[in-house]
């Protein structure tokens, strides 16, 4: 035999010890699991979570958003009516009104000589309108809450009004006049030629909007 | 060794809403409004499209009074009308009279320049704007008048420019409408 032993390759070497490494390793793993202990509790019935839902619908009292208006002339005032209604699961909060135009004219981006809006609430049961007449009746004791008083569109749609402050609980109805004027103003038109800078002859495509924001977040212990 | 095992159910803490996440509910609809228009012109056409200018009429020479000149008065602008600002201007031959006359009540003969009704002077040359309840009232209705001239013989050609005005005060009142 040779004084000198023959050795194995450094890799084979390197290759065992890792091997060894590995099971070594496994081993110990497989000996900590069968020797954990493990608890689990659940609840026998299952626990139902659901979401709410957050619902606002507009309903057309009388003539409301459905019918265009036409030739207005300085100093008119048409009103029209709708009910909006929280339909959804939760309460919600700050219910607002935005006005925009599509077509932007002196209408609508004039605050002094242009549209005007204002709005009022009949709280206790939905306006009463008759067009053959020409009369709306709210049987609110002391009459309609004015909660929009003459806000220029000009304002309104950039920053929206106000119609309920506070909380818009579930279910909830609103009443509304929705008063649109367009103010006193005098021009004079010449030989049929509309000044410069006219009011007359206008048109707006306006789009109105109800906003209501959800409640706060709860956090609920129990 | 005495291993003591417990086991809990934890609440997760709550994280609350951020504004991301708040929900809204919206509805919109649209509504096309429109603005009116009040105007009036004089005018020689039977019917539209109308120029929107004065009128003006030319007079030839004549030695004796020349005949008058109908035209109409048509609203132009989209809503009623209960009145109107006139104006007479005659140039050309100075020393006459120009006046617009309306017949009122009745219709005109133009071809033997009478009146069924009672002539009625709207305006004269030199008096300024006289405002007068003749009108044609409703939206693209028209009402015939005529200009004639009075004085002596003229030498020259006249021109006789009728100018109508209607003020947001010469159209309906305003109304409030519940629908």
């Amino acid at each position: 035999m040779s004084s000198h032993a023959r050795r194995a390759p450094r890799g084979n070497r390197r290759t065992t010890l890792a091997a060894v490494v590995a099971v070594g390793g496994l081993l110990l793993t497989a000996g900590g699991v069968y020797a954990g202990l493990n608890a689990i509790a659940t609840n026998t019935t299952p626990q139902t979570v659901t979401s709410g839902t957050l619902k606002l619908t507009m309903a057309n009292n009388g003539a409301g958003f459905s019918q265009n208006i036409s030739d207005m002339a300085p100093g008119d005032v048409v009103n029209r009516f709708v009910d909006l209604t929280n339909g959804g699961t939760l309460d919600a909060q700050n219910l607002t009104l935005t006005v925009a135009d599509g077509t932007p004219t002196k209408l609508t981006t004039d605050a002094t000589n242009g549209l005007h809006v204002s709005v009022l609430a009949c709280t206790t049961a939905a306006w009463v309108v008759n067009a053959l007449t020409n009369t709306a009746t709210c049987a609110d004791i002391g009459g309609p809450t004015t909660v929009v008083n003459n806000s220029a569109l000009a304002t309104v749609s950039g920053t929206p009004a106000s119609l309920v402050a506070g909380a818009v609980p579930q279910g909830s109805v609103y009443h509304y006049e929705i008063s649109l004027t367009l103010p006193n103003q005098n021009e004079t038109t010449t030989n049929g030629t509309l000044p410069v800078g006219t009011i007359q002859g206008l048109s707006a495509s306006l789009t109105w909007t109800f906003n209501e924001l959800q409640r706060s977040a709860t956090t609920t212990n129990s | 060794m005495s291993a003591a095992l417990g086991a809990s159910v934890q609440a997760a803490t709550v994280t609350p809403a951020t504004a991301a996440e708040v929900a809204l509910a919206r509805h919109s609809a649209a509504v096309t409004t429109g603005s009116a228009t009040w105007a009036a012109l004089s005018t020689q056409l039977a019917s539209a499209p109308y120029v929107p200018s004065a009128l003006a009429l030319t007079f030839a020479v004549a030695v004796t009074t020349p005949p008058p000149q109908y035209f109409w008065v048509v609203n132009t602008g989209t809503v009623s009308l209960t009145r109107a600002g006139y104006t007479v201007t005659e140039t050309g031959s100075p020393g006459l009279t120009a006046t617009v006359q309306a017949c009122v009540g009745g219709t005109w003969n133009e071809t033997t320049d009478a009146c069924s009704g009672s002539i009625t002077t709207m305006a004269t040359s030199g008096a300024g704007l006289t405002s007068s309840t003749v009108v044609p009232a409703a939206p693209s209705a028209r009402v015939r008048l005529r200009a004639v001239v009075s004085g002596p013989p003229t030498i020259s050609a006249a021109v006789v420019t009728t100018s109508i005005t209607v003020a947001r005060t010469d159209a309906r009142a305003a109304t409030t409408t519940y629908s």
